[in-house]
């Protein structure tokens, strides 16, 4: 996939934990996991709206396109 | 979720459980009343013969039925002895066969709707449980009927009935039952993949 989450970083700069995050946001800590692990396939605007709520940040902070990582996908 | 969609999927569910109950009776009487006929087949050609005949003089008259819609009645007293071991056996055979496919077309939706109650309906499992059962009336529309026609047939010789024969058809209601559903398990499995990406969803 050539979308990154880059949740984890955004997690480490707002000093907060991962079952924090998941309590705040409203989603199971199991989900936000799989989110920062990058397992997931698509994330919903609400879901995105209230992760930029609570870490006060754009959805460009959380998520990054590097060209060239659809070719991985295309392999698998 | 919407208080009102958690309401009404748990009513789903609640649906489901009752519904499971029922269905795990008709699962456990096809299975009982299977077994039993099996054990009557196996154990009938043991039993003596006389036990089975039809003797000239103990009936008026015997209405003979394969299915329910017509019966022909036998003038027994105009017969000779008749012994119909045979029959019998050939109609617990097939009596155990029916009802076995009938007890694992129960278990099956009892699977079904047990899936619906942990919330997942469009389990992949689902549809192939469905296409059992669609294969299973496919079958059964031509095989119960043949059955039908092999012990009617035994019946019109075993009596000796002049003016009666047995004809084989397919039972064109199961027939369609059995294509609808195996449509259904298509669409089920179409709704697990959807449900696969809703998954996937954070």
């Amino acid at each position: 996939m050539a979308i990154i989450v880059r949740l984890d970083r955004l997690m480490v700069e707002r000093k907060m934990q991962l079952n924090e995050l998941a309590e705040e946001v409203g989603i199971t800590l199991a989900n936000l996991s799989n989110l920062k692990t990058g397992k997931v396939k698509a994330v919903r605007f609400s879901t995105l709206n209230a992760i930029c709520r609570v870490l006060e940040c754009q959805p460009g902070d959380i998520l990054e396109y590097v060209p060239g990582g659809d070719e991985d996908e295309e392999e698998d | 979720m919407s208080g009102s969609t958690s309401q009404m999927l748990a009513k789903y569910r609640n649906f489901a459980r009752y519904l499971g109950m029922a269905v795990q009776v008709f699962f456990v009487v096809c299975a009982l009343s299977g077994v039993i006929a099996l054990l009557a087949a196996c154990i009938i050609p043991f039993l003596p013969a006389s036990a089975f005949d039809l003797k000239a003089g103990s009936y008026h008259d015997v209405n003979l039925t394969f299915d329910g819609f017509f019966a022909y009645t036998v003038d027994i007293t105009q017969t000779e002895a008749v012994n119909l071991k045979s029959i019998a056996v050939a109609g617990s055979i097939l009596c155990s066969c029916i009802l076995a496919g009938m007890a694992i077309i129960w278990r099956q939706i009892r699977l079904i709707l047990r899936a619906v109650q942990e919330n997942q309906p469009f389990a992949a499992e689902n549809a192939k449980r469905l296409t059992i059962i669609g294969f299973l009336m496919l079958g059964g529309s031509i095989g119960v009927k043949f059955g039908l026609f092999l012990l009617a047939d035994l019946a019109v010789r075993r009596l000796g009935l002049e003016n009666a024969s047995a004809n084989f058809t397919v039972e064109p209601a199961m027939f369609v039952t059995g294509f609808l559903i195996l449509v259904l398990a298509g669409v089920f499995h179409y709704g697990n993949i959807l449900q696969q990406e809703y998954d996937a969803t954070v």
